[in-house]
């Protein structure tokens, strides 16, 4: 695994392991783009199989729409203001994706895999905190 | 220039280059392995290699329609038994949504009598006593949990592991990606009992956004499995081979002009399976031959057990007959008292209900067990007992349940299995899984490794994009594997 990689993954498992542990905070998100959010749920279940399968088109197409969408949720947050456990889950997000795509093109599916698994992880930390889901 | 349609972008996506590359290392593939028509109706249902050594060759999922009380027939509560009439203490209700139907009732025991059995010392009550015998043959889940509190939603997401309608059945799944080992008979075939078709409908054994050929074939009660599979008594073998030889060429030419229509070579395909049924789909499911020892052990000479007796005792000959993948649904009963039949769904005169279903399902499921034991069988099959949930420990109308997701019984058996263990656990009342839960993906995960597949690499390509049956969730329960 490329050192990058695991640093990446080793700041990610330790914000993961912050916000598991985060308290559930309410706050106001109808302005946030519900079309987008679930375009990024929708893609965030290919993405990582794709890597599996070793789609590479499909998995950069993909990693495109979750890197427009990690982006927007840092901003979103940020403007807000008041959730910067938010706004450094998305960055991670985002590294996360870097991570992927760069292992993809080196064709090296393992570590895309599992920085593929590490996005999915960040979808799910923020959630935890602010709108939680069943599954 | 001409204009694409919708359909033929997505085609030639799915054909592109990412699809073609991918589809080269699936199991399952062989649609898509191959973009020229001829290629892709060379066989979608020919065999293909699993990902590893499977542990078994054919499954046998059995459904119990309505969602048993676990608790009245696996998971033993003395707690429960001690609390009986007063309110759920809160702290068991912590993190679940109770408002279900009824509310939250007081916690209520039932009139059981419970006892280890076995080497393994799994207890079973009194409502199972033939099951019992087989113990030690069994790995059971005690920690499972769905989502969802009605029965469409969670039988859907049993056998699909989705909430909604769409994704392919576990069993459309496995004959993707393993094609048919019996080109006579469909891979895939759903049985039940009962005057009507299982609760939920054919959308839980469809194929979803798989091709249609992978679809369940629903096998009817009685002698017939199959509506209008009989020749007509006036034309002759002859003139009926030939009618389908037209219809097959002219299908053809449609399905070369549209060759991104997978429910037309669906249908191809079922003409001639229909034909060669005729004779294979009666035989499979005629009881006839079985001796009456045979049809005893799956207790078909007591009314009461019966028609799923029927059910199971064909199940293992569609077994012997390398079928994949049997769906087997219990139907509902007529019990004495109850103007209309009931499925296990006991909101009321559970002690009825339950006494009728588990004499129903008690005898056929052990004689089941103890059948594909003797004939070799059981190595390569794996029995699945399952349902969509649980029920509550609090009761509800007095003396039924209300429906369970945060905690209940499953068990698995066969090849490759742990027999004789139990994972997992419910909290001391059986309310809600404690420690790791088993989730319906989870559990897909465990019958695609005993079937030789790995979840993560059974991969559709579905417009460019890889789809795979338990997403990005499940894992194998490796505790249940020997």
């Amino acid at each position: 695994m490329m050192p990058k990689l695991v640093i990446v993954l080793t700041i990610g498992a330790a914000i993961l392991a912050t916000s598991a542990n985060a308290e559930r905070r309410t706050i106001d998100l109808h302005d946030y783009d519900d079309d987008l959010m679930r375009d990024l749920d929708k893609t965030i279940k290919y993405f990582e199989p794709d890597i599996t399968a070793k789609n590479v088109q499909g998995a950069l197409d993909d990693a495109a729409v979750l890197q427009d969408g990690f982006k927007y949720t840092e901003d979103y947050f940020a403007k807000k203001g008041g959730a910067d456990d938010a706004v450094l889950i998305s960055k991670e997000g985002l590294n996360y994706i870097a991570a992927a795509i760069k292992s993809v093109s080196a064709n090296d599916f393992d570590s895309a895999a599992e920085a593929a698994r590490g996005a999915a992880k960040t979808c799910r930390a923020c959630h935890d905190i602010y709108k939680p889901l069943k599954k | 220039m001409r204009t694409q349609s919708r359909r033929e972008w997505l085609f030639n996506t799915v054909y592109g280059l990412g699809g073609l590359t991918l589809a080269a290392q699936l199991p399952g593939g062989g649609i898509f392995a191959a973009p020229a028509l001829a290629d892709a109706l060379a066989d979608p249902l020919a065999p293909k290699q699993p990902h590893f050594s499977p542990k078994v060759k054919s499954v046998i999922w059995l459904h119990m329609d309505g969602a048993p009380s676990t608790l009245d027939l696996y998971d033993y509560k003395p707690e429960l038994i001690k609390l009986a009439g007063q309110e759920a203490p809160a702290s068991f209700l912590n993190g679940i949504k109770t408002s279900t139907q009824g509310g939250v009732g007081k916690l209520f025991a039932s009139n059981r009598s419970w006892k280890q059995y076995g080497e393994s010392g799994a207890w079973f009550s009194d409502l199972l006593p033939n099951l019992a015998q087989h113990a030690d043959k069994i790995a059971f889940i005690k920690s499972s949990t769905t989502i969802g509190a009605t029965h469409d939603i969670s039988i859907l997401k049993l056998n699909t592991g989705d909430t909604s309608p769409g994704r392919p059945s576990l069993g459309a799944w496995v004959t993707y990606a393993l094609g048919s080992a019996n080109p006579d008979l469909p891979a895939y075939v759903v049985l039940y009992s009962g005057k009507k078709e299982p609760t939920g409908g054919s959308v839980n054994w469809s194929s979803g956004f798989l091709p249609a050929v992978y679809q369940g074939t629903a096998f009817r009660p009685g002698a017939s499995p199959i509506l209008h599979l009989d020749r007509p008594e006036l034309i002759a073998l002859s003139e009926q081979r030939d009618g389908l030889d037209l219809l097959k060429r002219l299908n053809e030419q449609r399905a070369a002009l549209h060759p991104e229509d997978t429910e037309l070579q669906a249908r191809i395909r079922s003409y001639e399976l229909a034909y060669r049924m005729e004779a294979t789909a009666p035989e499979a499911v005629d009881l006839t031959k079985e001796t009456d020892a045979t049809k005893t052990l799956y207790g078909l000479d007591d009314p009461a057990s019966k028609d799923y007796g029927t059910s199971l005792l064909r199940a293992r000959r569609l077994v012997e007959r390398d079928v994949r993948f049997i769906q087997v649904v219990s139907g509902p009963i007529e019990a004495a008292g109850n103007e209309d039949a009931r499925n296990w769904d006991a909101h009321q005169d559970l002690e009825k209900n339950h006494g009728a279903h588990a004499k129903a399902v008690d005898k056929p499921i052990a004689g089941l067990l103890a059948d594909l034991k003797a004939r070799g069988l059981l190595d390569s099959t794996l029995v699945v007992w399952t349902s969509e949930f649980g029920r509550t420990s609090y009761g509800q109308s007095g003396n039924g349940r209300d429906h369970n997701p945060w905690g209940y019984t499953q068990w698995i058996a066969g090849g490759g299995v742990k027999a004789g263990s139990t994972f997992g656990e419910t909290d001391e009342i059986g309310l809600q899984a404690v420690g790791k839960k088993v989730d319906t993906y989870d559990l897909h995960a465990t019958v695609l490794q005993l079937l030789g597949l790995d979840h993560l690499k059974t991969v559709f390509l579905k417009a460019g994009r890889a789809e795979r049956p338990t997403v990005v969730y499940g894992e194998v329960v490796k505790e249940l594997l020997a």
